[in-house]
Formats: structure tokens, sequence, C-alpha cells
């Protein structure tokens, strides 16, 4: 029963979703402002793919603050080797920056393995910090505060980067319903619920953390490159950006933990809820936003999603 | 029973196992083994070191000093993960079910990553399988916090038997089970054995203990005080006196 409407809830969102999100930009198309609908489009799935990612890792159990400094990472290592040393092209400088990132996750995987809720946190965190003072401090190599300017890349086509975000939130959300159908699920799921138990069951918890680390990390690396080629510059505010990591957990959060469609959602509402206020409420806009955050977390604990279940639910039964 | 001959190959060699917990001996120089297809029963009184042998068993825990032999290979330093794939697999005696999963889905984890090592497909067949055998099918898509105790305990047998093992390490099954419930197991436990599967099982019953166990061990203060088939046992000397006052309180 429960799972069989938790299906539906996905399959109903899926479809309606992905064909509006298609669309979108074809029944805008003409009307005033597009170009600020479609820039709020990819801000949307910037950040849903960013959560979902973040998402992936959190089924292990582990809630990373890292994720803003492999945004950062990815988007600095490409944007110095293409545009401040010029020594290779675009495409190049992007494969050899999501390596570099992965190699650095996997090892920071393995210091950070063996720390636990809070600790693992606080230690990803440090690691932002760390990150972010490096990139500021480093000026030679990284023109500190003064940032980066760079090439915007799809000709500066709003249409093209709005369907180039869309493609890739596409590719995640594939990848992240891999692993809900796949070994990984289950191995996720133990993990996050009792370690030592996972280990009995013969689960290879160091394998599966560090992996599923790397790949997320990864991905917020690939995420952090978009971002600097599409926005034209970057500095260290801006990308090793703790509102960005805590904006994914948020979403994350709020959409509803450890499924595909949860932060895809989230990150709907949330960019969104975010816009609108920040139009409405001048200033201290992101005070009402942290506590519409705060309100859902007390009483909606599974999240939207986990929200709309429950009303599907009532409704078969009754 | 009495005529029981114990003949057969060595599945587990505990040889002078021990675990200091600061200066408390939980486990004090252990050794025994367990035969291939037999039930072995531990009992003890409370605080003996029976669940703490299963850890160090299981890898759960670090030896203090000792060897385990699994077979012919040393597996005293081995990874907990390693010991199951390579055939043993364990209950908890504080229930330690994945709560964030499905019935079903706590045993199809057991079925992916144990000994057995079956696809995706194959696991969840199995589990299906053992759902029905260990009558928890009707429950399958419960959170596993949400079943009665004598469920929650099949439930840890159930997943520690998907894993496909060759030695299966029950600890105190029996308690708070009634009396047909407690039967139910007993038959269980036996079908488990006839299946070629040898158990070491830790038991407080004694009523379990004697319809079921092939073989007795008795610890106390982390050092085994004798060993022998049920009847031998119950009429020692030192059991009597260490633990069998116990017995009229069952
Ligand atoms: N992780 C631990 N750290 C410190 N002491 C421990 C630990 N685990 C067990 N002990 C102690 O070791 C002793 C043996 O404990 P153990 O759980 O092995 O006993 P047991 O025979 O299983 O008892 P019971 O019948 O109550 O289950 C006890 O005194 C216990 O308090
Ligand atoms: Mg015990």
């Amino acid at each position: 029963m429960k799972i069989e409407t938790k299906k539906q809830t996905e399959k109903i969102f899926m479809i309606g979703g992905g064909a509006l999100i298609l669309l979108f930009p074809l029944l805008a198309s003409g009307l005033q402002g597009t170009s600020y609908f479609l820039t709020i489009g990819k801000h949307i799935f910037l950040y849903a793919t960013f959560a979902l990612a973040w998402d992936m890792l959190a089924r292990t159990g582990q809630v990373s603050f890292a994720h803003p400094a492999f945004f950062g990472l990815g988007a600095y290592f490409s944007a110095i080797l293409f545009k401040k040393y010029a020594v290779m092209g675009l495409i190049p400088s992007m494969i050899v920056s999501l390596i570099l990132c992965m190699a650095i996750a996997f090892a920071l995987g393995i210091v950070t393995l063996r720390l636990k809720g809070l600790y693992f946190a606080i230690a990803t965190l440090a690691f932002t910090l760390v990150m972010q003072t490096v990139a500021t401090q480093l000026d030679g190599v990284t023109n500190g505060t003064a940032g980066i300017t760079l090439p915007v890349i799809l000709g500066q086509n709003d249409y093209a980067i709005y369907y180039f975000f869309v493609i890739f939130m596409g590719a995640i959300i594939f990848l992240s319903e891999y692993v809900q159908r796949s070994k990984y699920h289950y191995s996720f799921t133990a993990i996050r619920s009792n370690e030592e138990v996972a280990k009995v069951v013969g689960i290879d918890i160091v394998k599966d953390k560090v992996l599923i680390f790397t790949v997320s990390s990864g991905i917020a690396a690939l995420l952090g490159m978009f971002y600097a080629y599409t926005s034209n510059f970057i500095d260290p505010a801006s990308t090793f950006n703790l509102e960005i990591g805590t904006m994914g957990l948020a979403i994350a959060v709020l959409g509803g933990l450890y499924s595909t469609i949860g932060p895809i959602i989230g990150g709907f509402i949330l960019v969104v809820l975010q816009e609108v206020l920040s139009n409405i409420v001048d200033t201290g806009y992101m005070l009402v936003y942290g506590l519409v955050i705060i309100l859902v977390i007390l009483f909606l604990p599974k999240g939207v999603v986990g929200l709309w279940n429950h009303i599907a639910e009532k409704k078969k039964s009754s | 029973m009495e005529s029981y001959s114990r003949e057969k190959e060595i599945v587990l060699k505990i040889d002078k196992i021990s675990k200091h917990f600061g200066g408390l001996k939980a486990v004090d120089g252990i050794s025994f083994d367990l035969r291939n297809k037999e039930i072995l029963a531990v009992i003890g009184p409370n605080g003996a070191g029976k669940t703490t042998t299963f850890n160090l068993i299981s890898g759960v825990l670090p030896l203090t000093s000792g060897q385990i032999y699994f077979k012919d290979t040393e597996i005293t330093n081995i990874q907990p993960n390693k010991r199951c794939k390579m055939g043993i697999g364990r209950t908890f005696q504080i229930m330690q079910l994945f709560d964030d999963m499905s019935v079903l889905d706590n045993i199809t984890t057991g079925a992916i990553f144990g000994h057995a090592n079956r696809s995706l497909k194959e696991a969840k067949k199995k589990a299906e399988e053992i759902c029905e055998r260990l009558h928890l099918t009707e429950y399958k898509d419960y959170d596993s916090s949400e079943l009665p105790l004598a469920h929650r305990k099949r439930l840890e047998i159930a997943r520690a038997y998907a894993t496909g093992p060759e030695i299966l390490l029950l600890d105190e099954i029996m308690e708070g089970l009634n009396m047909v419930e407690a039967k139910e197991m007993v038959d269980l436990i036996k079908s488990i054995r006839d299946e070629g599967i040898s158990v070491i099982s830790i038991d407080h019953v004694m009523h379990t203990v004697k319809e079921m166990a092939d073989w007795v061990i008795v610890v106390n203060y982390g050092q085994m005080l004798t060993q022998g088939t049920y009847n031998e046992v119950v009429n020692s000397p030192e059991v009597i006196e260490a633990y069998l006052g116990k017995e009229e309180e069952d």
C-alpha cells in the first residue's frame, strides 16, 4: 500500500513536472521577461541537482558541508587552467578539474570515514572554510577577492543554458534512480541505519561510503563549473559559498530526504520562494526564509513529498 | 541425546580468546569448538561474557588475545563484513534491525551482501521465501520498528539466515517468547541445522536448551566452566552451584 502510493506520487511528479520543465520555455517565449524566468529556471535546476547530489550522499548518513568546497574547487581549477593560465581548452580543463576534485574528495572521504553525525558535519564544514580561505589568500593564482572573469558558454543563449541545466539534472536524476533500484540502495540505507550491523551482514561500508562521497562531490564540482561558465564571473565568496551548502540541505529536507523526487521538488519550491520573498520583503527576507525552513523541519519531517504521500494514503483509505 | 558423537569436522575453533574492558575481563581465555551441523548452546549467568564472545567471533570487537579459526582459516583480524562473506551470520541480543527499511528489505539486505553473494533479483526472491518460511509475509511491507517482539526476533534471524551462513550465531532469541512461540523457534532452528548450518545459540531458557542443543558449554566470569551434553552439564556440580539455582525461576 504505502510503497505503491510512493511510486504513484513519483510518477505523477516526474511526468507532470518533466512536461512542464521541457515546454515552459516554448510557452513563455515572446512574453515579457522570458529571460528572467529562464534564469530562475536555471537556478532551480542548479540547486535541485546540487541538493540531489547532496541527498545521494546523505542516504549513507553522511551530512556533508564540503559540497560548497567542491563547487568552488571545480569552478576554480577549470577557470585557472582554461582562463588564467590558458594552458588548455575549456572541455579539457573541465575534465582535469573533475578528476582533481574527485581525487581530493576520495582522500577527504577516507580521512573523515570514522567520523559520524555532527563530527563529520563539522569536519566537512571546516574543509569548506579552509578552501575558501585558500582561494582568497592565494591571489597570485586565483586573483583573490578580485575574482576571475569568464566567457559565457552556449553563446550566452538563455534558452540553451536553460536546457543545458535541464539535461544535466536529467542525468543526475537518472543516476539517482539507478542507485535507488540497485544494491546500493540497500547498502546505503543499512549504513545510515546502523553501521555496525551493516558490516555484520556483509556490507563493505568503507568502499560504499567513500564511493558515494567521491561521486556526490564530483557532481558538486561539475555544477560549480557550469555555474562559472554561465555566470561570467567567479570569486571565492560566490563559489566557496556556504549558503549554497545550507540551501542544498534545506532543499532536500523540505522536499523529502532520501528520494530522487524530494530534492527536485524542494529545489523548485525554495528557489521560487526565495525569489518571491526577496521581491516582497526588501530586507530580512532571509529571516522569513529561515523561518519557513524551521517550520518545515518541525512539522513536516518527511518533507513535501511525505505530506503528499500522507494525503494520498488518507484519500485512498477513506 | 546422551549418545551424541562429536566426531565431526570442526567448523569454528576458538583458541584461548580474551577481551578485557579496562580492568574487566569480560572474556578470559575461553576455548571451545563448534562441529559441523551441530547446535551448540552457550549458557551462563548475566554478565558471563556470552555476548562479548559473539562480538569477538563476528568481528564487531577486536580481541585482547587469542585466535579464532573458521574451518582452516584464521579470522582473528579479519573485518566483520568479510567474516560474513566467509559464512558467519549473527543476530543481536538487543535487536538491531534496520529501522529505515521494511521487513522485506531488511531480509533482502542480508541476502544481497552475505556469503551467498546473490544478484539483487535473486536476493529479492530469496527474501520472499525466507519471509514465508519465518511467517513474516503478512508483515513484509511494515517498518521493522512496527513489529511485535516475537516477530522482531524472527526478523533478526531472517536477516542473518538470509546471508547464507555456514555458521549462525543466535543471541538469546528465546527470551520473552511464550511456550508456543518458543516451540516454533526450536523447530525452526533444528530445521536450519538439518540444512547443514552449524548453530551457536546463547540461551537462558533451559527447556529450549534441553530440546535442541547437541552440545552445551557453560561460561561464568568470562571462563568456561564445563561442557558436555545437556544431561552431563546439568548434573555437573560446578554448574549446579553457579547457574542452575536460576532454573526454578524459569
Ligand atoms: N563494550 C563494552 N564496554 C565495557 N564493558 C562491556 C562491554 N560489553 C560488555 N561489557 C561488560 O562485559 C561483561 C560481559 O558482558 P556480556 O554482554 O558479554 O555478558 P552476557 O553473558 O552476554 O550477559 P547477559 O546474559 O546479560 O546478556 C559485563 O560485565 C558487561 O558489562
Ligand atoms: Mg548477552
